[in-house]
This record gives C-alpha cells, structure tokens and sequence, in this order.
C-alpha cells in the first residue's frame, strides 16, 4: 500500500511538476501597476516625513516660547531687542521732526542740516554736517544695528568726554560736538533722541550696545532685520553673552509673540 | 521575444530587477510566467483564481528579489514565493476547512473515461482543481513539491497528523476519480 501511494504520487508528480500554462497578458499588467505604485509609494514616503517634520518643529517652536520667558533674567536682553526694532520702525520719539527719521532714511541728513544752518556760523556749519552725514551714511548702509550705537556715542558725548576714546568712527564726530556751540550741540541732541527710547538717553550705555553685535543672537538678528523690515521680526533673538541665544520674540503674520520683560 | 531572453541569463536579469529595472522584471517574468502559472494552476480552482496566485507571487517576488542570495537555484526560489502566495491566496479567499468533497458526487457517471497510459496532465490538473482546497494543498505540498509533513504542518498550521489524515483522504478521493475515468482497469490494479 505504501509503495503504491508513492507510485501514485509519482504519476502526479511526473505529469504536473513541469505543467505548463500562458498567462493572459492582464496578468503582467497588474504586476506592473503594483510595482509602479510601490515605487510610488517609496518616493513620497521622505518627502511625507520632511513635511510632517517642518510641522512638528514650527509646532514645538510656538508651544515652548512663552515657557521660555521665565528663563533670561539678564536685562540686557530686554535692551537689545529695543535697540534692533528701532531703526526699522517709528518710535513715539519725543522730537517732531525726528520721528521721521527711520523711514524716510534720506531726508534725515537734510533735516538735522538745516537748523544747524540757520544758527550757526560757517565754520561751524561744516564741521556739524560732517557728522551728520556720517550718520546718515551708516543708517543708509541698513546697518540698523551700529545707527543707534554711533547716535549713542554722539548723545553721550557732551556729558562725558571720557567716551571719546570709546567712540569708533572717527575724530569727526567728537569734534563735532565739541567745537560747535551749544545750539549745534542741541541739534546733534535731538536727533539720538529721536532714534532711541526714552529708556535708553536715560542712562547711556554705548559700551554695552557695541558689544552685543558680538553675540550669536545679535548676528542673527542683524541678518533677520536685513531681510524683514517690519517692527517685530519674524523671529528675534536675546542678544546676552550666554552660550545660547534665546528667542525673544516670534512674528508669523497671524502669530506673534514677543518677549515683554 | 524569444531571441531577446536568450540574451540575458538568469543572473544578469536578476541583478537587474534588484535595481528595480522595468525591462528587466518584465524579461524575468516572462522567462517564469508559464512554469510559475503551472504550479499555481495545481492550487487554484480554476484558471482565474490561479493568474490572481500568479500575479500576487510576482509582486512579492520582485518586492524581495533583495533578498535573494545567488547560491541556490532562482527557479526554486520563485517556486516557493509561487507556493506560499498560493496558500496565502486561500488563507484570504477561503476557509481551509470548506468540505465540498468530490465522494459527494461519487455516484455521478464519469463522462470521458481514458486508459491510465494516456491520462494527460491536464486530467491530472482538473482532478486536483476539483479537491476541495484542504486537500489539494497537502495533496501539492507533499506529493508534488516534496515537504515532508513536519513542513507541511509548519507551512499550511495545521498539526502533522492532519497532514497525514489530509493526503491520504485526497489520495483517495483523486484514486476514485481516476477509477471512474479510465473504467475498471486501474481499480483493478490499485
């Protein structure tokens, strides 16, 4: 019996195992389509993971912001993001005609000109445009950053004569402020009023606001305010001497969110 | 078509489909598709049910056509994808334990009775077709690929003794059927 079931498997086994049939040609169609699909599949699995990342980071972002707020303590934080929006925007500056200033860059220089003009002498007159002009230059240059710096430097130097070594640009703007007289020297005033906050002409510190160009967040910043012109900056950074630069503020058009401290 | 395959071997077009050459997955399936129906045809009911066997296989053979190392024979290898979508067509389509046995329709008059001799493959085909699948799996496995039943049991998850009790229920029912297709001569000898 058994070797008959063996016999029998045989017959099978010799008749069927190379058998033969043609597919229909519908057969290799759908393998086709499956493996078109597949490969399909394959190709948009990175770009569907790229995406959903882009998602989760900008979420994350917004989310752990304001949790962050608690954690830079430094004033000088506050201060910086003060001075970088400045240039770009109008501040309820004290002083009519410098409220213009920021937005209107060219008629600045024409502006502080003419009253020096009027009242003081020639000589004078040439010393003070120098300065100006200088400022004028560094505000066109879009450098939004060292306009408020170098403004500093000429507010504080009536006061302090110390600073003068402090002083980057030049001989001229020192000079400047010390030759002409004091209505001159009112003029030169007016205009950092105009450019800073009251806060800022309260205790002078342009030290302080030399350094921060140095730090990380100050570089972004810089760059940041290059391309985005608007008062609050798609995103803005602490410009503190730590190690890591904190996000200060948040502007995505709908969402904005800003560090207030 | 046949002077183009001729021109590659099985190697070359393999290494082909690895890197996901279209030509080339149609050049090997063609080279496979009529022996790889064959073997299907022995698991399915009738032919459309084995193309669908068929064509599933061969997406899972160029899905893992990485897979396959050039040691052992490629044939084989796509014969076992072509085994195991089968069955895997029956787990999905069928239940296993479907009992429409052919002893139900014993007493029917068989219509074209042949000599054993002339018993053609194609008989032998519409005989298995005719098992209900249960059987016609362990009858395949066993008698015509060549698993053991320890395999059997492995591959189909079933018991071994199952196995055992399945293949000789099929063997007898396609014993009948034979029986009753060449006329007394078989029966009298088995």
């Amino acid at each position: 019996m058994e070797m008959q079931d063996k016999d029998f498997d045989k017959l099978f086994h010799s008749k069927l195992d190379d058998f033969e049939m043609q597919p229909s040609a519908g057969v290799w169609e759908g393998i086709d389509r499956e493996l078109r699909a597949d490969k399909r599949r394959k190709l948009l699995i990175p770009f569907l993971s790229a995406a959903a990342s882009v998602v989760v980071l900008i979420t994350a972002g917004i989310w752990f912001i304001p949790k962050m707020s608690g954690v830079n303590t430094k004033g000088s934080g506050k201060n910086t993001v003060a001075v970088v929006t400045k240039p770009a925007v109008v501040t309820a500056g004290p002083k009519k005609q410098a409220i213009a200033v920021p937005a209107r860059i060219n008629q600045m220089p024409v502006a502080k000109v003419t009253p020096v003009r009027t009242i003081s002498p020639t000589e004078v007159r040439k010393d003070t445009a120098t300065p100006i002009q200088s400022v004028a230059g560094t505000v066109n240059a879009n450098a939004p950053k060292r306009a408020p710096e170098e403004v500093i430097a000429a507010v504080s130097q009536p006061p302090q004569p110390a600073i003068t070594k402090a002083v980057v640009p030049g001989s001229e703007v020192p000079l400047a402020v010390k030759n002409p007289s004091d209505v001159a020297a009112v003029a030169v005033a007016e205009q950092p009023q105009v450019q800073l906050p009251a806060k800022e002409n309260q205790e002078p510190a342009p030290v302080k606001a030399r350094h921060k160009v140095r730090t990380l967040g100050g570089l972004l910043n810089l760059a940041i305010a290059k391309v985005d012109k608007r008062k609050d900056k798609v995103i803005e950074f602490a410009e503190t001497d730590d190690e890591e630069s904190n996000v200060t503020a948040v502007n995505l058009g709908i969402i904005k969110i800003k560090k207030e401290k | 078509m046949m002077f183009l395959e001729q021109k590659y071997n099985i190697k070359e077009l393999v290494k082909l489909c690895k890197a996901g050459e279209r030509k080339a997955q149609e050049l090997l399936y063609k080279q496979f598709a009529s022996k790889m129906l064959g073997v299907c045809a022995r698991y399915a009911t009738d032919r459309m049910e084995a193309e669908d066997m068929l064509q599933n296989g061969f997406i899972r053979v160029f899905q893992k056509i990485g897979d396959f190392r050039d040691e052992g024979s490629f044939e084989g290898w796509v014969r076992r994808i072509m085994v195991h979508s089968s069955i895997e067509y029956y787990r999905k389509h069928h239940k296993m334990m479907q009992v429409v046995e052919l002893e139900d329709a014993a007493n029917e008059p068989s219509v074209n009775p042949l000599a054993t001799a002339n018993l053609a493959a194609s008989d032998l085909m519409i005989l298995i077709q005719k098992l209900s699948p249960g059987y016609r799996i362990v009858f395949n496995l066993y008698a015509i690929e060549g698993y053991s039943h320890k395999e059997i049991a492995a591959i189909v998850g079933i018991t071994e003794g199952a196995s055992k009790s399945q293949l000789s229920r099929a063997r007898g029912v396609l014993k009948e059927q034979i029986i009753k297709m060449e006329g007394k001569r078989y029966g009298n000898a088995g």
